[in-house]
């Protein structure tokens, strides 16, 4: 006769195992359908040279030239001033989606950042298609100073540059983009950079929806030229939004096993004394 | 009272003491529970296992007529075709305000809250369960969260089901929040009445009684407990997920932001199918104490009803893809959670076949509990075998998300709990009160419970098979003939239950004082007092026979002389 302590033990054994089980380990994909088989296979999407590699506490490319919306030309490093932590987007003017969901995102935290923009911090966006021109940069300024409510002479320039220069400056902040021939697009991730008043990276913003209050902490890291941690990579591209998807479902996912794992832990462990108690002083059976 | 110095408590002697001893002043030298401090005071702060039963017996079952009223304006509304008594909105609010309150503020607390309360610590032979003032907690808990889900339903209500489905339940424009938030507190209560018979279990019984000399409920409740402790902090988290989804934006369940609609359905069902075993498994208990009872007889196959109960919380575990066969997860997958979903019936047919090879040359008395305990395994059987039929995946595509599946998840909930509910309460209302009920209505409301519940609910299986999808407003004017149908049998279901409320009124307030045991159980729950006194033994400590159950003494039996 099996006792119930060992009844007991092998099903614990069995439960613990199949919580470490990872759930890509089963086999059977019998659908032929893309899409599923790379969810399933843990690929990243096709999507490739998209990405942000984060070069914290590094210098940007201070020497590249642009020209910003009034017709000014000059080095990048011009339009940086003394005291004051800038914004930097990169964008492309004829973006259809996601641009214009990051800098609107943006001008919702500048609004209700407690910041003063052009006392506390200044705001620079670059295009990265280099047929975009300063007239463009005009246009597209006024309307978002417009929709902020603030006046013309305000600290955020658009600047627009060639290939070279506009490659030079993505590279030393870690913007990975692509153009796609097919849709005519640029595939870009989604992402704010926080640079110090001297031009170095300090932070990295990701998504579409920032939380005004750690756009406020990453001004205030940057103005004192500290170096912040991203804690969350979730890079979202042009053409679908689920670049790092995996990585996202894995965090959760690593969350989920962890607490899973706790909370059958200290069951188990309860129950181990327990029986063992009982068994000792003989009162179990 | 001071017991006879024979050093058996038999329930016999008790109740000869009592009868001998009782007076008709309700004067007690060891008052009763009941009487043992009668300010409101004393109730609220009382540590008392058996009242803390008591009052989550009354929540509970206020919480059964507000679902009970829900699951009939349902019912009328799906009279007629269009629309019967209600808008479009306030139907979709009805069904889910029943779902929630059945399942999460009903079924789930029901028998381990209030007769698990009640009878564990009587069954081990203890003063109390481990931790009174953790037991009084988890019902202020309870009551916390039930009022915000309440408070909630009442104030909007949702209109997402009680699944709570996402994406539909992150968009949705009802009030979602309090709701789950109320559902997420309630769960805090279940995992702490869990743990506290865990260790009651463990540390608490009285000497000699092993575990394979414990009640048979008291195994099924230890098994239930197991479920609660591992299970709820999943769907607790789960829950403040969709809150966070709800009402933060987070992008849990958003495939537009690298969310994943169907990890939802997962931690909902990894939660919700050993749920059901939580609202299931206290039943086969309370049946296991009764058919041995009213057969006369030791339960057929002791240890295999009790392992049985253990091997259903564990392959409850495994079993929760079976909701999920249209989710797009992969057909092996589905096939791997088909099977491990028949192996309960397995499990459960073990225990059906000891049912009834107990009654098998028992000496049958037909008294209410076992009016109910035939309809039980009427309903287990049959619930279960369309169980069975729905884990079948070619099948269950079909019939996934139809009456077929509403049907017979309602034999097993209704025709398993609800039935195991009412079997207890008869028969330990004698025990929890000291006072009888007339036997004949008992009968009479059993008979019309089980026939209207039959009435509500095969024609949903035909309307399932016919293609009536579950929660839907209109529908086309053929299958009315059986909404009508359904709608007449939960008529007559409420009307048996009005009944069983009306007698059990009269006998507390204007019953008559019921024997110690009344029905000659040889259950250990029956070796005090009833009403029990406040520390539930007096004297010496009960004597436990061999085994539990002990109907029949096997020595004697060879005797000629036998009883």
């Amino acid at each position: 006769m099996r006792s119930p302590l060992s009844n007991l033990a092998a099903v614990l054994a069995l439960l613990a195992l199949a919580a470490t089980a990872p759930a890509h380990a089963l086999p059977g994909k019998f659908e032929s359908d893309d899409v599923i088989r790379r969810a399933q296979s843990g690929e990243p999407p096709p999507l490739q040279g998209v990405d942000v590699v984060e070069k914290l506490g590094e210098p940007v490319a201070l020497q590249a030239r642009f020209t910003d919306d009034t017709g000014r030309e000059g080095p990048f490093a011009s339009w940086l001033q003394p005291g004051k932590p800038v914004l930097l987007t990169l964008v492309f003017y004829r973006c259809k989606m996601l641009c214009n969901l990051v800098v609107n995102d943006q001008v919702r935290a500048m609004k209700e950042l407690g910041l003063k923009l052009g006392q506390d911090y200044s705001v620079l966006t670059v295009s990265i298609d280099p047929k975009d021109t300063p007239a463009e940069s005009q246009e597209r300024r006024g309307r978002y100073l417009q929709s902020m409510g603030k006046p013309l002479d305000a600290d955020w320039r658009f600047l627009t540059g060639t290939e070279q220069n506009i490659r030079a400056l993505a590279d030393s902040v870690g913007f990975k983009y692509t153009y796609d021939e097919a849709t005519k697009q640029y595939a870009h991730p989604a992402v704010v950079q926080v640079l110090s008043p001297t031009g170095t990276v300090s932070r990295y913003l990701y998504g579409t929806s920032f939380r005004t209050q750690d756009v406020g902490l990453a001004l205030v890291e940057a103005r004192q030229n500290k170096v912040g941690l991203s804690l969350e990579r979730i890079i979202l591209s042009c053409f679908k939004y689920d670049a790092a998807s995996r990585r996202y479902g894995f965090y959760i996912f690593g969350f989920l096993r962890l607490g899973a794992l706790a909370v059958f832990g200290a069951l188990s462990a309860m129950l181990v004394v327990l029986w063992r108690r009982e068994l000792k002083k003989g009162t179990a059976v | 009272m001071s017991l006879p110095v024979t050093g058996s408590t038999s329930p016999e002697a008790v109740a000869a003491h009592e009868g001998a001893h009782g007076d008709a002043h309700g004067e007690h030298a060891h008052p009763s529970y009941l009487t043992d401090g009668t300010t409101i005071k004393s109730w609220l702060l009382t540590v008392d296992h058996k009242r803390i039963g008591v009052m989550f017996l009354f929540f509970v079952l206020l919480f059964f007529l507000v679902g009970g009223i829900y699951a009939l304006l349902v019912r009328i509304e799906l009279l007629t075709p269009g629309p019967t008594i209600m808008d479009a909105m306030a139907y979709n609010r009805a069904f889910t305000l029943h779902g929630v309150v059945m399942v999460f503020l009903f079924m789930i607390p029901a028998i381990p809250a209030v007769f698990g309360n009640f009878m564990l610590p009587l069954m081990v032979g203890a003063k109390d369960v481990a931790f009174p003032r953790l037991n009084l907690l988890s019902l202020y808990i309870f009551l916390t969260g039930a009022s915000l889900a309440i408070w909630g339903m009442l104030h909007g209500g949702a209109d997402t089901g009680w699944t709570f489905y996402t994406p539909y339940s992150t968009q949705t424009t009802t009030t979602l929040a309090p709701i789950l938030f109320g559902v997420f507190i309630t769960g805090f209560s279940s995992i702490v009445t869990g743990l506290n018979f865990i260790v009651t279990v463990h540390t608490m019984r009285a000497p000699g009684i092993t575990w394979f000399k414990l009640p048979l409920f008291v195994w099924a409740i230890y098994a239930t407990s197991i479920i609660q402790v591992l299970a709820t902090p999943v769907i607790g988290l789960l829950l403040l997920l969709v809150i966070g989804e709800n009402v933060f934006n987070f992008g849990m369940f958003d495939p537009a932001r690298g969310g994943d609609p169907v990890l939802f359905q997962h931690l909902f069902w990894f939660y919700s199918h050993p749920a059901v075993y939580i609202m299931v498994l206290p039943t086969f208990g309370v049946m296991s104490e009764i058919v041995s009872a009213f057969s006369r007889k030791n339960i057929f196959g002791y240890r295999a009803v009790a392992y049985s109960s253990i091997g259903i919380a564990f392959v409850g575990f495994f079993a929760w893809g079976h909701h999920m066969f249209v989710s797009g997860q992969s057909t092996f997958d589905g096939a791997i959670f088909s099977v491990l979903s028949m192996l309960v019936g397995v499990f459960t047919a073990i225990k059906v076949f000891n049912w009834v090879g107990t009654v098998y040359r028992g000496a049958v008395d037909f008294k209410t509990p076992f009016a109910y305990f035939c309809g039980f395994i009427y309903f287990t059987v049959f619930g279960g075998m369309t169980g069975i039929a729905v884990a079948t995946m070619s099948l269950d595509v079909s019939w996934h998300d139809t009456y077929f599946v509403v049907a017979h998840f309602h034999f097993i909930m209704v025709g398993g709990t609800v039935m195991g509910f009412l079997a207890a309460l008869h028969y330990w209302f004698p025990k929890m009160f000291g006072k009888t009920y007339h036997d004949g209505w008992g009968l009479v409301s059993a008979a019309l419970i089980i026939l209207g519940f039959n009435f509500t609910f095969i024609p949903q299986f035909l309307l399932g098979n016919s293609g009536m999808p579950r929660r839907y407003y209109e529908y086309p004017a053929r299958f009315q003939a059986l909404h009508v149908a359904s709608t007449a049998g939960a008529t007559v279901l409420a009307l048996g239950l009005v009944i069983v409320a009306i007698y059990l009124i009269h006998s507390l307030v204007a019953g008559k004082r019921a024997a110690a045991n009344p029905w000659n159980s040889k259950g250990y729950e029956w070796m005090t007092a009833s009403p029990p006194p406040t520390h539930n033994f007096v004297g010496p400590q009960p004597v436990y026979p061999e085994e539990p159950h002990f109907y029949v003494d096997p020595k004697k039996a060879e005797a000629p002389d036998a009883v």
